[in-house]
């Protein structure tokens, strides 16, 4: 008995994944004309620019790791495959957030402090969760049953989030760095940003805002055509045994 | 429930069970009552193993509901577990630990009551009282396995699961352990018990009715009086061909 | 609950019998924090000379001994289980599964806090410097507690991995390194003689971290042994 195998085609046309990517391709070269026309830091003079990337890498960071998070309480709740999905999105995304974040970040510190590196609280925390989320990422690759990576996945997010705030508060025994302070906050060195900084800020938020909301998609996406895959392929070993 | 004697002791209705999108159970039903001896055939990769794991609360069915002893099996995890007595092909025992010290352990965790004489009575069912403080690592394939009956029935249970017991033994020590397994079987008391094996043969020998599952189904279903071994032999081979 | 102690219990005293037997995990653990010690001495040569530099390296080669030590004994708690299935036999019991969880965690702390007990006066004589502080004993007893909660629960996920031995290290560092980084602070601030309000910080940051990875396995437990 043959299954008959429907096959979805990819979405056309106005789908949110499209709209995302057209308003990528449009916000990025606008947020690049704001970041140049943006004045200079009395300080830093032009490598501050980066910072405009910089701090939006690192926020989507943080919503990568909370995506996973989420994803993992839900499917340890509800044992559904679909979280399995989403769980891997905000973990790979994260991962590459946090990477684009420490480069950025090590690029701007070469030009600010004269080094690439300082054992800063948030250059430690980020760097931390950066070498979390890639074990976690190992641990999924060395399982082979589904159910199992699902679980083990799901345990070591929900783990590795509670564990951030943990991490952040046991960077204040480092010796003291000088990461910047952007908004408040009575320590570090103070960064003003002002009127037309503060807009491109905005800008640029958007612009990787926007990047990040397709590469989500995107990676949700892939995985589950990768389900689907798995499941037509075992539809198709199915029928030959018949 | 007016009559004990065939109260039902595992109910599974619609167990489905996919390791990622592989399907290994596609809906099987079974019933299995007090008192009843259940063999399950099947090819390999037909789900013996998987069901067997699902009704020992080893792995969780993917949808579909078990009652074992009329208690819905989600509900009460911990307590079910207490109903069932598991034998597999690993004996689940403490190498470097004696026969007594595995059996008071294990006899710990199921709350048994006046341990101590209970571990001497199933030692001595199983034919081992002589070798209690000898460390397990000493002993032969087939002993292990015998301790590993005991094991299973230390705290009385219902229920047996066995998954496959004679892997891996000796033609004498199989002979033994089926005898062994009948004897328990019928025991006193009414054990109920799910056995899966790959010896057709053994399993006829012992059992009031056969079950085959093939690819994820429950293929044929019969009770085992008047079957001789040939008849079995085809009875399989039809109902699993049937089956794919 | 008495129940439930009694379970944890049995877990805990099945573990002792096995390793007083056999003593596999215990030597390899105490070999190993040996070896280690004995290492950082002939790695370091010119810091054993001035005591204000071991001031400054002691504790955190101490901290490094007690967790790669720990990490082979957490490796070997699990293995041990899978070898004949009985990781099995104790999830098949009428038991609530953190119990065994409870149970496993308990003799890994055990094992952990003996290792460490013999190796800190061994450090202490081969780096020539002195090691006792009554107040070492709340900071090493809180972190190692962090270890074996955390460890118990990742040795129980790197069992059913491919990676197995190799994986847990990799997790298990991760995660504890805020408990690395308060612990050898303290250890620093407690061998150079500062006063105790200098350490309350870390101890409380410690407990706070024990008490939140205390709950969280217990509760994931059952999630990662079950398929």
């Amino acid at each position: 008995m043959a299954t008959a195998i429907k096959y979805t085609r990819p979405t056309k046309g106005l789908g949110l994944s499209n709209v995302l990517f057209w308003a990528t391709v449009f916000s990025w070269p606008i947020s690049l004309i704001f970041v140049l026309m943006a004045g200079d830091d009395v300080n830093l003079k032009y490598s501050q620019r980066i910072f405009y990337y910089h701090l939006p890498a690192n926020i989507m960071c943080f919503l990568s790791f909370m995506i996973y998070f989420i994803g993992g309480i839900a499917y340890w709740r509800t044992r559904n495959r679909k979280w399995d999905i989403v769980m891997v999105a905000g973990l790979e995304l994260g991962v590459f957030w946090a990477v684009i974040g420490i480069i950025t970040g090590a690029i701007w510190a070469r030009y600010a402090w004269g080094a690439f590196w300082t054992w800063d609280p948030r250059l430690t925390t980020v760097s931390i969760m950066m070498v979390v989320y890639i074990s976690g990422v190992m641990l999924r690759s060395s399982v082979e049953d589904p159910t199992r990576k699902a679980a083990l996945t799901a345990a070591f997010g929900i783990i590795g989030f509670v564990n951030v705030p943990l991490v952040y508060f046991s960077t204040r025994w480092f010796p003291k760095g000088e990461h910047p302070i952007i908004f408040g906050g009575d320590s570090g060195t103070p960064v003003g940003l002002e009127g037309f900084m503060f807009l491109t800020l905005g800008v640029c938020f958007v612009a990787v805002g926007l990047l990040f909301g397709w590469m989500l998609l995107a990676r949700i996406r892939l995985g589950q055509m990768h389900e689907e895959l798995q499941s037509r392929r075992m539809a198709l070993e199915g029928m030959e045994n018949e | 429930m007016t009559n004990a004697a065939h109260s039902v002791m595992i109910r599974a209705k619609g167990l489905h069970k996919n390791f990622g999108n592989r399907a290994v159970l596609r809906g099987v039903d079974l019933d299995l009552r007090q008192g009843e001896f259940v063999t399950l055939l099947g090819p390999n990769g037909a789900g013996k193993t998987t069901l067997l794991r699902i009704l020992a609360t080893l792995a969780r069915p993917t949808s579909g509901t078990i009652e074992i002893a009329g208690i819905a099996l989600k509900d009460a995890r911990p307590t079910i577990r207490g109903l069932l007595g598991v034998i597999s092909h690993q004996t689940f025992l403490y190498e470097d630990l004696n026969a007594f010290e595995n059996l008071r352990f294990y006899g710990r965790l199921y709350d048994v009551p006046e341990l101590e004489k209970r571990i001497h009575e199933v030692l001595e069912k199983v034919g081992l009282e002589r070798r209690a403080i000898d460390r397990v690592r000493t002993y032969s394939r087939g002993m292990q396995q015998r301790l590993s009956i005991a094991r299973a029935i230390l705290h009385n249970p219902p229920i047996l699961l066995l998954d496959e017991p004679d892997t891996g033994l000796d033609r004498q020590a199989s002979n033994m352990l089926s005898g062994l397994i009948h004897e328990l079987a019928i025991d006193g008391q009414e054990r109920s018990v799910l056995m899966t094996t790959h010896n057709l043969e053994r399993g006829l020998a012992m059992c009031d009715r056969v079950v085959v599952l093939a690819g994820g189904k429950m293929v044929a279903d019969r009770a085992a009086t008047g079957l001789t071994a040939d008849e079995l032999q085809q009875f399989y081979f039809d109902s699993v061909s049937r089956g794919r | 609950m008495g129940n439930y102690l009694r379970k944890v219990w049995a877990v805990f005293a099945k573990d002792v019998r096995a390793e007083l037997r056999t003593k596999d995990i215990f030597s390899a653990m105490f070999v190993f924090s040996l070896l280690a010690t004995l290492v950082f001495a002939f790695a370091l040569p010119g810091k054993l000379m001035e005591p204000k530099e071991v001031a400054g390296v002691a504790p955190g080669l101490l901290w490094v001994a007690y967790t790669f030590s720990g990490v082979l004994g957490l490796n070997r708690s699990f293995i041990v289980e899978k070898d004949r299935g009985s990781l099995e036999g104790l999830l098949l019991a009428p038991a609530d599964r953190s119990a065994i969880y409870l149970g496993k965690m308990l003799s890994n702390l055990t094992f952990m806090v003996l290792v460490e007990i013999l190796i800190t006066p061994i450090f202490g004589v081969v780096f020539n410097y002195s090691m006792w502080n009554p107040l070492l004993i709340p900071v090493v007893l809180l972190g190692t507690l962090g270890f074996a909660e955390i460890g118990t629960l990742f040795a129980a996920m790197a069992v059913n991995t491919r990676a197995r031995e190799v994986l847990l290290p990799v997790l298990f560092f991760s995660i504890m390194l805020p408990v690395i980084i308060a612990a050898a602070n303290a250890t620093t601030a407690l061998l150079s003689n500062r006063p105790i309000e200098d350490i309350a910080g870390q101890l409380q940051f410690i407990a706070i971290f024990d008490i939140i990875f205390l709950a969280l396995p217990v509760l994931l437990f059952e999630l990662v042994v079950e398929e």
